[in-house]
């Protein structure tokens, strides 16, 4: 695999603006391989005419960045609705809420439903958001204040939310079948803990950036791409310090960005093919509900929570100008300290938790993706050897403005961040290998299909074990989330992995040909909770396994020990 | 395709969706783990039909080409299988060793599971992926042999075709490779069942080894027309240890 880097040095700007159309014609005419070609033209005559046909043109970087609000409760301490009194009930865990409740809980609502949005600028396009956004409305709230969600379905199709990233009972947590069917609602109740071990809690699981989204069984794709997706972000007294003392930058200058690329159709309806097995690619990058928007800034650090919300693409993140970033979180959690990044790489689902000073910066800047990507099987190129090409393609202008600021932010590379406890060897005490494969037109992991009654594997609550990730092979790139709390990624295709992959994560990318190990805690709920191809077209097609911690030894496969429909 | 919100009004009037429930909350407010998660009443009070959708729908985009069934008569994919159907669709050959048996025994259980709640108002389409071999009077003395007692089953049609036109149908279902070395071996065709609601344009597709009441509840759920039929299942007890 050849690395193919163009620099086109200076041109950055002028290139972008060609790009805020067609992407697809953006991406013809680079000299691929042979054989991709070919598939080109199998799939053109068959899936193709329709899908290929591109989004219809506008002018990008018209539209500013929106900011999804914060989602405000209707009551705190004192229930404004009876919890549980819904058709799919709360956690049985809510009984117990005292021992959560550091602080006083907080109630709140969220419907799905039908709305509009205007995500190409001037074009109406109908979409399914929480309370009608896209992206969702975020939730924030502190370690130790949990939250009960009554989500209410409202929309034609059911529907199942995950807070991924999140440490939640499995009621709660979006198995794929307990699901919150149209006209019914269930209430969510997220502790918003830490896990427990002997007794005490585990604040370097802290969570700081996790998101929720849709995730019923066999539809997740079409219901995250028509837009149920959203932010949940946690703090706890160690980063509301760091926040507190301007090391981490204040919450104005702290924003999420959720990346998705879309199709439209020309009547402004999203494009999608529920017989596209393979992973949707769009032609349109979208930040927060917006078609390459723009965001102005000030001459300062910002923190911005990047989310890799697509279906099936990968992204390389580079600033324009070649700065580099300070990365100080991977997925939910804050690294040990602040880590040098040149690029990010993000798979569907991953977050890089980021700050970028933008003091010295010249008065444009754009946040390029410098990945190539073409179809679902993954990016081209391999994990450790992927195929970018400069500048790329903008995804979000930054116009920087103003005279530089004297409160800025303080973090810098290699500052202290959350204490990381890795997991010791000697915790282990079961080691378990998933192959991840495709097999006649269909994914599988240990040549098995998903059945949510099965429990394919049953740690017992309390435990560490070591899971070792493997790709079947292919060409396919997999993604691979597991629920509940992080793991700790061990050895990378027997090597050390690299820096930033070496502390806490959900969603561990499985390139070509990869085998990764892991190590992983099961504390404080009962299951059954999965794990999944977070391509999630793959993960329609049941490229998922059920894990079902459970207080007692048990022999695995066996039935899930509870069931939440 | 997406012009639901429509309709989503008339989806949610009526009392079915407004309707109380008193399960998991006693009645001084205070929350009691659900008893049971094995048995629930049955969930829907009445049948609510789905609307049809009123966008584009995603057989649009099938090849509606001229295939053979396997007693011989001429059909049009589109025009005369899917429009307004529910529909299983299969890659198939009778030659096949590989898959394609255990398929089979799966459809022959789908149709019985099916039947009660379905009967004829959906039909199992296998088409053949070796179709210069597969005559229709090949697929016909192959068919007779899952054919016992056919009284009230779903209808299960062989079918056949151009092989340049089986290919376009193939490709138009998505059931290719983009490898081309794997899609040109005929012994690794897909191995999946696609199902859907032309009329509701709601479609799904998983692996034929599935288990197969997993795949007849998640047929319901996918290509059902009412909420009943949907949904009903997912309230059966759970498999005993």
């Amino acid at each position: 695999v050849t690395r193919r880097v163009l620099l086109q040095g200076g041109a950055a700007a002028a290139g972008s603006l060609a790009f805020g159309y067609s992407l697809s014609q953006g991406a013809s005419g680079k000299g691929k391989g042979g054989d991709k070609d070919e598939d080109k033209e199998k799939k053109g005559k068959g899936k193709g005419n329709e899908g290929d046909r591109p989004s219809p043109r506008f002018t990008p970087f018209t539209q500013d960045l929106p900011i999804p609000p914060v989602l405000q409760p209707l009551g705190v301490g004192t229930p404004p609705y009876r919890p549980g009194d819904v058709f799919h009930g709360i956690a049985p865990e809510f009984a117990d809420l005292s021992q959560f409740e550091t602080f006083p809980t907080k109630y709140y609502q969220i419907q799905m439903r039908p709305s509009v949005a205007e995500i190409l600028p001037g074009v109406r396009t109908p979409v399914w958001g929480y309370n009608g956004l896209v992206p969702g409305p975020t939730i924030k709230a502190r370690i130790g204040e949990p939250a009960v969600v009554r989500f209410q379905n409202q929309l034609p199709v059911e529907n199942s939310v995950h807070f991924h990233g999140g440490h939640t009972p499995a009621h709660a947590d979006g198995y794929p079948n307990f699901y919150v069917l149209p006209g019914k609602a269930r209430d969510y109740f997220y502790p918003n803990t830490v896990p427990r071990e002997n007794g005490e809690l585990d604040f370097t699981e802290s969570i700081s950036t996790g998101w929720y989204h849709d995730h019923a069984m066999d539809i997740t794709a079409e219901n995250v791409l028509r837009g149920l997706s959203g932010f949940y972000l946690t703090y706890d007294d160690l980063e509301r310090n760091l926040i507190n003392s301007n090391v981490l930058p204040a919450d104005a200058y702290d924003i999420p960005l959720s990346i998705q690329d879309r199709r439209f159709n020309p009547d402004g309806t999203i494009f999608f093919d529920p017989l596209d097995h393979d992973g949707y690619i769009g032609d349109v990058f979208v930040v927060n509900g917006k078609a390459q928007p723009r965001l102005r800034v000030q001459r300062r650090k910002y923190r911005f929570r990047i989310l890799d919300g697509s279906n099936a693409r990968f992204y390389e993140l580079r600033l324009s100008n070649g700065q580099p970033f300070t990365q100080i979180g991977m997925d939910s959690w804050l690294y040990p300290f602040a880590i040098e990044r040149n690029t990010l790489l993000l798979s569907p689902a991953k977050r890089a938790d980021v700050i970028i000073d933008f003091t010295n910066a010249p008065n444009e800047l754009f946040l390029n993706n410098i990945l190539e990507q073409d179809d679902g099987r993954g990016p081209d190129g391999d994990l450790e050897e992927r195929d970018t090409e400069l500048p790329g393609t903008p995804l979000l202008k930054f116009i920087v403005e103003g005279p530089r600021v004297s409160n800025n932010a303080s973090i810098r590379v290699g500052d202290a961040l959350r204490p990381h406890r890795p997991i010791r060897a000697d915790e282990i005490v079961q080691t378990r290998t998933f192959e991840f494969d495709r097999r006649q037109g269909a994914w599988q992991i240990n040549n098995q299909f998903f059945n949510p009654d099965v429990a394919n594997a049953t740690p017992t609550l309390g435990t560490a074990e070591r899971w070792i990730l493997r790709n079947g092979g292919g060409g396919w790139w997999h993604p691979i989330h597991i629920h509940l709390e992080s793991h700790q990624q061990q050895r990378l295709n027997g090597r050390l992995p690299p820096i930033y992959d070496r502390f806490k994560t959900d969603t561990t990318i499985l390139g070509p040909g990869d085998e990764v190990e892991i190590f992983m805690k099961f504390r404080t709920f009962t299951g059954p909770f999965v794990f999944h191809c977070h391509n999630v077209e793959h993960e329609d097609m049941r490229m998922m396994f059920a894990f079902d911690p459970r207080r007692q030894p048990t022999r695995s496969p066996a039935p899930i020990q509870v069931r939440f429909p | 395709m997406f012009r639901r919100a429509a309709f989503i009004a008339c989806l949610m009037a009526p009392l079915w969706c407004i309707a109380p429930s008193s399960r998991s909350a006693s009645s001084n407010g205070t929350v009691s783990p659900r008893a049971s998660q094995v048995l629930s009443p049955p969930i829907y009070d009445h049948d609510q039909r789905i609307a049809d959708t009123e966008g584009d729908r995603a057989s649009d985009r099938f090849a509606d080409v001229t295939l053979v069934t396997h007693d011989g008569r001429r059909v049009q994919f589109l025009r005369d299988l899917v429009r307004d159907r529910m529909v299983v669709i299969n890659l198939t050959y009778t030659r096949c060793r590989g898959s394609c048996p255990a398929t089979n025994s799966r459809i022959i259980r789908l149709r019985q599971l099916l039947a009660p709640q379905y009967a004829d108002r959906i039909a199992f389409l296998s088409i053949t992926v070796e179709p210069e071999y597969d005559t229709p009077e090949i697929l016909a003395k192959f068919s007779q042999r899952f054919r016992k007692d056919e009284e009230g089953l779903p209808p299960w049609l062989f079918l056949t075709g151009e092989p340049k036109d089986i290919e376009e149908l193939r490709y138009s279902l998505g059931l290719f490779d983009p490898d081309p070395e794997v899609d040109a071996d005929r012994t690794r065709h897909a191995a999946l069942l696609t199902f859907g609601n032309d009329r509701t344009n709601r479609w799904a597709a998983i692996p034929a080894a599935t288990d197969a009441e997993e795949l007849a509840r998640t047929i319901a759920r996918i290509v059902g027309n009412t909420n009943n039929q949907r949904y009903a299942q997912l309230y059966s007890p759970l498999p005993s240890p």
